[in-house]
């Protein structure tokens, strides 16, 4: 094929789309992790808009919050106060780790807004877990109401099959890259699965589709050249950092992040009205280690390496990331008991030392290469 | 000027010799379990602990372990063997300590008896699921999650349905756990036990509302050790109503627990274990007690939910409600409340490494204490089990420059 067209996926990380539907009148709403009943907050009438992170000198939110709390959420508190975010209408979240659940209340004091609010989310699945759920998300389909938001049984089920689209045509993008028909690098690919982040869903997926279109017609394979690897962590914003995997040799052919697969797979849940289908498809998803066991997650990540072929793990865990640092043990002797060897890499606010990484990645290449 | 022998013999406490043999009885029917042939579970220190009481079933705390590890000054080491465990050194240091105790039977104590069962509630962090998640796989023994859903403002009909629901499936884990049958008579019988051993250690923290105060809250994290690991026993109720007892006598006899008490101080979070010390003679050659801690009353704090007369139903709301599972704002109301009640001069804020939850929120809480209040406030980081990276030279200037502030301002108002 030609060459992808990425242009709209690059113009939409700008947040630009999302800052031009508030300014058409609508309102949009920030949340931290894919946990954020999504579908309910656009259902309701609402853009949702993952709030990023990345890399940057954290001045102003050191005085906000301690230095021992993930980049990702340092990061993005620096951008707010910055006033990159003064479009967002406030902040929802689902509780999923201490940390993003005490920083809802940060912003909350400390960049205003109308509607702050943290939606606690059962650690088990059970029938009493699923209806506290429904009552949980009925509580925040109250907050949106009040926050000038309208959603229905209607609303919701367009916004479930909308959001369902839109995963189903971004796994398909995996499988054309993993077949040669999508030449992306590994750094374009996850800027392509970033932009679904913070492009108002209805764009996104057009940009999505038409993508895929381009990809399906061509009969040219170009499948990417390195040691194929997976990589596994929570976050990882900065393409920059998958770049560096590659050049030193490797292909990322698949991951086990919430800034890729985790938030893709899995599209729709099952149940007789929408919001059961809402809850059926958070607690089926590929679980992030703040909700659940290790021995759940492990199952998951050796399948993916197994399907994707890759040769081994890379883990790019935030620093002070709890509930994935005390994963991380066990997981690694589960791939090791299996035969797949892994790294393990810290990111930081200040970004990664890169001299460091591409060594680590180089020596890690040669071994397993 | 030195404290003369006769004035620090005034000072000493005679229950505390009565709290350490109890301690010791319990941790050696702990470790004798096996041969007595009960059963041990492993709780977290804000987990309902009561109906395990009520069975028979002897419960053991990794975090009074952790306590004790770190008052020991052996957090370092076993933290640096969970290090090569794979434990990042950003982990809670009470997880890494006791994972890597469970390994080497190190610590104070030579390690815990091994659990039959975990019981594991998340009220007061995420990092106890993980932690008592990675204890079952390396024990093989079952685990209960009893899920506290996070209470913004209040609790709600749903949430209380929700924990509620949980508790009898808590109870049918024990039944089957333990192959007993659960006994509801001994547990109204534990259940008043449990309100009555609170309501007395909130009586004991309550004598701190005296000038000068009868005890510091480095006392309180010492007499602690009984309402968290053994509240609903008799022995509790009985060694509180001593220690009441003892405080009220130093009250009448106007002893304080710092010489010549000037400035009253709240602390927040949870202790520095390996320097409790270091830290009580700095401020009390400052002339300041810490008269009172958002830590210790987390074990009284629920009071106004509990009901002796339907146990099971207010334990619910009572676990459920605790400091650490409630949101930012209904924080701050219950450190002003304190700050009024206990009549506090300065505000000391431990920065825990090892506690997220309980820090991050610490910015907002010490901005609206400064404006309500107009109390100074300092901050002193830690990681409260790990000695290894703790800088005395950085927290002891950090505490000068904050009596400094604190002398200042007391002379102003005229204090």
């Amino acid at each position: 094929m030609n060459s992808p067209h990425l242009a709209p996926f690059l113009d939409a990380l700008s947040m630009e789309p999302a800052r031009n539907s508030v300014s058409k009148g609508g309102k949009a709403i920030g949340y931290f992790c894919t946990y954020t009943p999504v579908e309910m907050i656009h259902a309701a009438g609402f853009t949702p808009v993952r709030v990023g992170g990345g890399i940057a000198a954290v001045t102003a939110a050191d005085a906000l919050t301690p230095n021992f709390i993930c980049p990702f959420m340092r990061v993005a508190l620096e951008r707010a106060l910055a006033g990159e975010y003064r479009f967002l209408s406030g902040i929802v979240q689902g509780y999923t780790c201490d940390v993003a659940c005490g920083l809802v209340h940060i912003w909350e004091e400390n960049i205003g807004g109308e509607i702050y609010h943290t939606v606690p989310l059962p650690y088990n699945d059970s029938p009493a877990a699923r209806d506290f759920l429904r009552a949980s998300l009925q509580e925040l389909a109250a907050k949106l109401k009040a926050a000038g938001g309208c959603m229905s049984d209607g609303s919701l089920n367009r916004s479930l099959a909308l959001y369902g689209k839109i995963r189903k045509t971004v796994m398909e993008l995996y499988e054309l890259r993993q077949s040669g028909k999508l030449p992306l690098s590994g750094a374009d690919f996850y800027r392509v699965l970033q932009a679904g982040f913070v492009t108002p869903p209805e764009d996104y997926l057009v940009m999505a589709e038409r993508l895929r279109d381009q990809a399906a017609d061509t009969d040219e394979t170009d499948t990417p050249r390195g040691i194929p690897i997976l990589i596994s962590g929570s976050l990882v914003e900065v393409p920059e950092i998958v770049a560096i995997c590659e050049d030193a040799g490797g292909a990322v052919v698949a991951d086990d992040l919430c800034t890729g697969y985790r938030w893709f797979s899995h599209p729709e849940g099952e149940g007789h009205d929408p919001m059961e289908r809402l809850i059926d498809r958070y607690m089926k998803r590929i679980p992030c280690p703040s909700r659940t066991r290790a021995e759940e997650r492990i199952p998951c990540l050796v399948e993916l390496v197994s399907r994707s072929g890759a040769r081994g793990v890379v883990f790019l865990l935030q620093k002070f990331c709890t509930p994935h640092l005390a994963d991380h043990p066990v997981l690694v002797k589960a791939l090791k008991e299996r035969g797949i060897p892994s790294l393990f890499f810290e990111m930081e606010e200040t970004g990664i030392m890169e001299g460091q990484l591409r060594t680590r990645l180089e020596s890690f290449f040669q071994v397993i290469g | 000027m030195t404290e003369s022998a006769a004035g620090r013999d005034k000072r000493k406490f005679a229950s505390a010799k009565k709290m350490r043999d109890i301690m010791t009885s319990y941790y050696i029917e702990a470790k004798s379990a096996k041969e007595t042939g009960k059963k041990v579970a492993w709780i977290t220190s804000g987990g309902p602990v009561e109906p395990l009481i009520a069975m028979d079933i002897i419960p053991v705390y990794p975090e009074n372990h952790g306590a004790m590890i770190g008052a020991s000054k052996m957090g370092g080491n076993l933290c640096e063997k969970a290090g090569e465990m794979g434990y990042s050194d950003d982990l809670c240091s009470y997880a890494r300590a006791d994972i890597a105790c469970s390994l080497v039977n190190g610590g104070p104590i030579g390690g815990l008896p091994a659990p039959d069962m975990l019981i594991c509630c998340n009220n007061i962090c995420g990092t106890v699921l993980k932690w008592y998640e990675i204890q079952a796989r390396y024990y093989k023994v079952p685990l209960f999650i009893f899920d506290t859903p996070f209470c913004h403002t209040g609790y709600g009909d749903e949430v209380k349905r929700y924990v509620r629901r949980q508790i009898d499936e808590y109870i049918a884990f024990l039944e089957e756990s333990s192959g007993k049958k659960f006994d509801h008579d001994r547990m109204m019988e534990v259940g008043k036990y449990s309100v009555e051993a609170q309501v007395l250690w909130q009586s004991v923290l309550d004598t701190a509302m005296t000038k000068p105060s009868p005890m510091t809250c480095f006392d309180a994290f010492f007499f602690l050790a009984l309402i968290v690991t053994l509240r609903g026993m008799e022995v509790t109720v009985d060694f509180y109503r001593g220690l009441l007892e003892e405080m009220r006598e130093r009250v009448k006899e106007g002893i304080g627990a710092v010489p010549r008490e000037r400035y009253r101080l709240l602390w927040d979070n949870l202790p520095i274990w390996y320097r409790i010390k270091w830290l009580s003679d700095i401020f009390t050659a400052h002339e300041a007690c810490l008269v009172a801690d958002t830590y210790t009353s987390a074990w009284c704090g629920q009071l106004k939910y509990m009901d002796e007369g339907r146990f099971l139903d207010s334990m619910a709301e009572g676990y459920t409600r605790v400091y650490l599972n409630i949101g930012v704002d209904e924080m701050i109301k219950s450190v002003l409340e304190m700050v009024d009640k206990y009549g506090v001069d300065g505000f000391v804020m431990h920065s825990n490494r090892s506690c997220k939850p309980y820090s991050l929120g610490q910015y907002d809480i010490r901005r609206a204490v400064q404006e309500k209040r107009g109390i100074p406030s300092v901050i002193i980081e830690s990681h409260m089990v790990d000695d290894r990276s703790f800088s005395e030279s950085q927290a002891e200037t950090r505490i000068d420059a904050f009596m400094e502030i604190l002398r200042e301002s007391k002379g102003k108002r005229g204090a």
